[in-house]
Parts: structure tokens; C-alpha cells; sequence
């Protein structure tokens, strides 16, 4: 009886001490801040006026408009409806009105913000704002943005409640997902490395957050940075790896990504989806030289090198073979029916070829090249090369709307073809377009297309 | 190399046409005016954009829906069943038109088009969006905004929208239970 006594005891103790703990980490008394010393002290007018170019540059470099402005809204006054499984966060405004906006912000109020997750009041945010990313900002890049901010038109709107679960008080609860997903992490140093390359990393590490969506989220819906730019999810898109290694291998070098970013046009496709509205606020009104020192860093591998790009795939013997059934007798038919075999049976592939010529070659070319500011090209496109078909039938189902891009450049709406289509034919037409323009042998089952989501009916 | 011929068959106007060898990679307009010699549907863009090439295409259920014809193959209105502009009009036994369409009725007392290259486009566009009105009626106050809405991809480089528009508005009105109030 006594040890069991003894036990209680134990238990008791140790229960005390994780309700303690637990409460410590709620109460925020493992909460570091990061801010600078001395952003006490207000930035002066001359300062002020002296930072601003260079906040409007990092503005643009962190997307902050994307989130923070509704289409069609004033830019920076929120309102966008951010899902999330627990209920609708909405973006709020952050332009410098007095009363719905940040206007009472001082310099260290919005240093903490940027550093530390946390805003006036000592009020946690929710890490839909990527306080993750923009906490490596250097304390000198944070007045710009204070400054540039502070000097945009202020707007009265008033910000949106958030719904379901973000309605009770759950705003401390985010001390226990900063313990255990908000790393103290700092911009990429390697002093072997160029200037450029620097720049880039100190870009898409911190302010850029390109990892927010093109990393893998872990259970807690946190980046897990163990796996960087590996590739992610998100608004029901598989966002592609874009590693060194993956990078080069889609055939992008410096100039072509830088052009992408720049233009959302490039050899390898357009920008579609949430990579879009990316090109439209932010890459695409960069300085070229931040575009460049992204576009370098993303290419360098960890060598330190960056390698030349692949050249586009070439079509998979089996879509040869069923072009041309009489190849299957040459040298190489053992190899393509080996292949045809994998990819599916040589019917398939024919029905997927003239699915695509009667369905998609109008506009996107009987060879795949595409019709400039019309239809991108296929061949040579990344979508098709990615292992997951999981893009290319969400587009074929769902289309994609009319797009604008920098320089007066524009894509014309590809409608869907979930009504115009059977499941079997854009299984078909994607297992041919794949192993065609992709190097992709896996076929698309009809069940793939069955389960995909569709925008309307 | 010869070109590569699949057979194609397929309904036009009501009537069966096919099975007949037509290339892989042809598009739609030019079977029509080539192989059919229906050369009331115009070739615009060439690139799904103006929509000058619709045409109407009839679907099993009784519903209809716009089709172009400059960026689809002809083989891929295979076993389906189009109306091109020359079969909207009542002909009689000589093939003479005998009756317009509301439609095209309404496009010619409101003085809609000038040149008419966009107009076989806008009769098929315009149809469609009777046919649907008569199955999802709008209501009045909304019927201007739905026209914009369903003929807002059509192209007019003489700049008629307004007298289309107003020409659609009346057959929508006049034609019972397109709108409610």
C-alpha cells in the first residue's frame, strides 16, 4: 500500500509539473523575442522617406499585397478569405489607418510582428501570416517595410471576423505550434558563396516564404523543414518540388527561371493557380536583380554548383510505338514493348493521342508547341513531367480562367472538359500527353480521374 | 507521308452525315466548309477567341451548349449532334427559308449586325442562352446582366453589342417563361 502511495505521489508531482509547463508555454514564458535593440526609438522623418523604394522592393519580394488585399479590393486592406480545416481566417488590413489598419503601429510593434509572430497586445497571430518566413529579416529591412508601409493611402476597412474554431479565444494556443514549429532560423551564410547567391537565399528562406507552399507541411500543418522545397499541397494543387536537382532536370537555367518569375512565361509553362497570383504581386514586379538572385540560388545545388539543364524528355517508346505500330518489329521493339507494357497497352496510348488531337491540339498543337499568348506549349512542359498526374487532370477538368501576365502578355481560358470528356478518354489523353511530352510511363487510371475534384456540378 | 484518316460520323442539322474518312487534325470549320460545303459558319481568331466559328451543339438530354469549331477537331464531334447556322431557319421542301428563328428574327428588326461575320456566332450563342433561359428563367431585373454574362465572349469588331443585346433582351421578354418577375 505504501509504494502505491509512494506512486500517486509521483504521478501527482509529475502531473503538476506538465500542467505547469503547459501553462508557462501558454502564458508565453518560453516566448523569446528576436527583435532587434534599439527599434525602441522612432525611425526619423528623413529615415523614413530614405527607406521607403527599398520596402516597396521587399514588399513585392514577400507578396504581402497577395494575401493582404481582396481581387478587385484596395490593395493592402484585407479581407481575404484564408481556409483552413478549422474554420476562415480572414487577411487583414495593413495599411496605415488609424483604426483598422496598422497606423498606431510604432517601429517596434511592427519589428515583432515581422520577427516574432506577435502582434500589438500580445496578441499571437495564426501562421497563415508566415511570421516563420519574414522572421529572418534583418532589423534594417524591417524599418524599410515600416516605412514603406506607413506611407501607403490609408483605407477604413474594417477587418473581417474569423469563423469556426478562430472565433473562441485559441490565439495563445499558437505558443505551443511556435515551440514546436517555429525554428529560430537564420538566413544562409556560406561565406564560399557569391553575392547573388546570398541575396537569393536570404530571399526565399525569410521574406520570399517560397517554402510555405512548395514544402511539405508536417501533421501540425507546420513547414517541415527537414524536407526543404521538396513540394507541397495546397487549394487542392500539388505545388512542385523545386530543388536544384528538380529544377535542372524540367530544363530551367538562370535566364529561364528568371523569366518565369518575371513574365509567368517560360519554356516549361505559364503560371497557373496559386503560383499566378504569386507572378502577378510579387515575382513579376521585382527587381530583376532579386529575380536573378532567386532564380540562382533555387538553381545552385548543394555543391554549389548549378548544373546544365536536362533537355525536354523524349517521347516514351511506347507512345513511338503506338504512333506507328510497324516500329514495334525494329531493334528496339523489345524495349518499347517492355515499355508499353508499363505505360499501358498500345490501344490506350492511340486512344489518348486522338483524344488529344480532336480535344486539345486546336490550340495547344498537334506537336505540342502551343500558340504564343493563346495555349501554352505541351512539349517541354513541367506539369506533364511531374510524377503526380494529380495537375494536369485537375486542369483538363476544370480549365483555367483567362490570365494576364507583366509585359502584356496573356493566356486565353482553356475550358474544362469535365462535361466533354468520358473519365476513361482524359485518363487516356493524359497517360498519352505524359509519356509523350513528360518521360512519365505511369499510366492514369480512369479511377485517378473519377476522384479528382471538379469546380462546378 | 499520307494523311492520316480516321471515318467520322456524326449528326448535322438534324441530319446523319458519315461514316466518311476525314484526317486526324482537321478542324471542325473547315469539314464543314470543305467536306460539306456549309460555309455559313466563319473562321475568325482561328484560336478559340472570337468566337465567330460557334455552333450549337445538341446534347442527348434536350440541353444545348456552344461549341467552336476553329480549335475542335471534327472528330471530336463524333456521334454527337451539331446546328450549324444553316439548319436554324424552317426551309421548305426546295430548301428555301421559309421561317427565321426568333432569334434571327430579333437580329435583323434591331439592325444588330453591319458586316455579319460574328453574327452565325452570336445565332448559335444567342440560341443557347434562350434555350437555357427556358430552363433556369432569370428575373427581369437580372435578365440584362445574364446576356452580358452569356454572349460577354463574343466578339464584334463593328461594335454592334448593344443592338445584339437589345435583340436577345426582346426574345427573352417575349418568350414565355424566360423570365420571371
Amino acid at each position: 500500500m505504501r509504494s502505491h502511495g509512494l506512486l500517486r505521489k509521483i504521478l501527482l508531482a509529475l502531473l503538476v509539473i506538465i500542467i505547469l509547463f503547459a501553462l508557462a508555454v501558454f502564458f508565453g514564458l518560453f516566448r523569446t523575442s528576436s527583435v532587434a535593440p534599439g527599434v525602441a526609438q522612432p525611425l526619423s522623418d528623413a529615415q523614413m522617406q530614405e527607406l521607403r523604394p527599398r520596402g516597396r522592393e521587399l514588399a513585392l519580394v514577400g507578396d504581402c499585397f497577395g494575401c493582404h488585399s481582396k481581387p478587385q479590393g484596395p490593395m493592402g486592406a484585407g479581407g481575404l478569405a484564408i481556409g483552413t480545416p478549422f474554420g476562415t481566417l480572414h487577411s487583414t488590413n495593413i495599411t496605415p489607418d488609424p483604426t483598422h489598419g496598422i497606423g498606431g503601429y510604432t517601429r517596434a510593434d511592427f519589428h515583432r510582428v515581422l520577427r516574432d509572430g506577435i502582434a500589438p497586445g500580445n496578441r499571437n497571430l495564426y501562421p497563415a501570416m508566415p511570421y516563420v518566413f519574414t522572421h529572418l529579416t534583418r532589423p534594417e529591412d524591417i524599418d524599410a517595410l515600416y516605412a514603406y508601409f506607413m506611407s501607403l493611402p490609408p483605407i477604413a476597412q474594417a477587418n473581417v471576423p474569423n469563423t469556426g474554431a478562430f472565433r473562441l479565444p485559441v490565439r495563445q494556443f499558437m505558443n505551443f505550434w511556435n515551440l514546436l514549429n517555429f525554428p529560430n532560423r537564420q538566413p544562409p551564410d556560406d561565406p564560399q558563396r557569391s553575392a547573388q547567391w546570398l541575396r537569393g537565399g536570404y530571399l526565399v528562406e525569410g521574406l520570399g516564404h517560397c517554402a510555405a507552399c512548395h514544402t511539405p507541411q508536417n501533421v501540425m500543418m507546420g513547414t517541415d523543414f527537414s524536407r526543404p522545397l521538396q513540394g507541397g499541397e495546397i487549394d487542392g494543387m500539388r505545388v512542385p518540388d523545386i530543388t536544384a536537382a528538380t529544377l535542372t532536370q524540367r530544363g530551367f537555367n538562370v535566364d529561364t527561371l528568371s523569366q518565369y518569375l518575371s513574365t509567368g512565361i517560360a519554356p516549361q509553362g505559364t503560371a497557373f493557380a496559386g503560383m499566378y497570383t504569386v507572378v502577378h504581386f510579387s515575382t513579376g514586379a521585382m527587381e530583376s536583380g532579386d529575380v536573378e538572385a532567386v532564380a540562382t540560388y533555387l538553381l545552385t545545388g548543394p555543391d554549389g554548383k548549378i548544373a546544365a539543364p536536362a533537355a525536354p524528355p523524349a517521347p516514351l517508346p511506347a507512345a513511338t510505338a503506338a504512333d506507328t505500330p510497324a516500329s514495334a518489329t525494329t531493334a528496339t521493339g523489345d524495349a518499347a514493348t517492355a515499355t508499353a507494357a508499363a505505360t499501358g497497352s498500345g490501344a490506350d496510348l492511340t486512344a489518348g493521342r486522338l483524344s488529344y488531337m480532336s480535344a486539345c491540339a486546336g490550340c495547344h498543337g498537334a506537336n505540342g508547341e502551343g500558340i504564343p499568348n493563346v495555349a501554352p506549349a505541351m512539349k517541354g512542359n513541367s506539369t506533364l513531367a511531374m510524377a503526380d498526374p494529380h495537375n494536369l487532370i485537375s486542369v483538363v477538368l476544370n480549365g483555367v480562367p483567362t490570365q494576364t501576365f507583366p509585359g502584356g502578355q496573356r493566356m486565353y481560358a482553356m475550358p474544362g472538359f469535365a462535361h466533354l470528356l468520358s473519365d476513361q478518354e482524359i485518363a487516356e489523353l493524359a497517360t498519352w500527353a505524359r509519356a509523350e511530352w513528360g518521360g512519365q510511363a505511369k499510366p492514369v487510371t480512369e479511377a485517378q480521374v473519377g476522384a479528382m475534384p471538379r469546380s462546378r456540378d | 507521308m499520307s494523311l492520316e484518316k480516321r471515318p467520322l460520323t456524326l449528326t448535322i442539322n438534324d441530319k446523319p452525315v458519315g461514316p466518311i474518312d476525314v484526317p486526324v487534325g482537321m478542324p471542325m470549320i473547315d469539314f464543314l466548309h470543305g467536306y460539306l460545303n456549309l460555309t455559313g459558319t466563319h473562321f475568325g481568331c482561328g484560336q478559340g477567341v472570337c468566337h465567330a466559328c460557334t455552333v450549337m451543339e445538341l446534347r442527348p438530354d434536350g440541353s444545348a451548349t456552344e461549341s467552336r469549331t476553329c480549335i475542335s477537331d471534327a472528330h471530336f464531334f463524333n456521334g454527337k449532334s451539331i446546328r450549324t447556322i444553316e439548319g436554324h431557319a424552317q426551309r421548305d421542301a426546295n430548301g428555301e427559308v421559309r421561317e427565321l428563328t426568333p432569334v434571327q428574327q430579333a437580329f435583323i428588326d434591331h439592325f444588330s449586325f453591319q458586316c455579319g461575320y460574328c453574327t452565325a456566332g452570336f445565332v448559335a450563342g444567342a440560341t443557347v442562352f434562350i434555350d437555357q433561359l427556358k430552363r433556369k428563367p432569370v428575373k427581369r431585373a437580372e435578365l440584362e446582366t445574364a446576356i452580358e454574362a452569356s454572349l460577354d465572349d463574343h466578339i464584334c469588331r463593328c461594335t454592334g453589342y448593344v443592338r445584339y443585346y437589345e435583340a436577345v433582351k426582346s426574345v427573352a421578354l417575349a418568350t414565355p417563361g424566360c423570365v420571371v418577375d
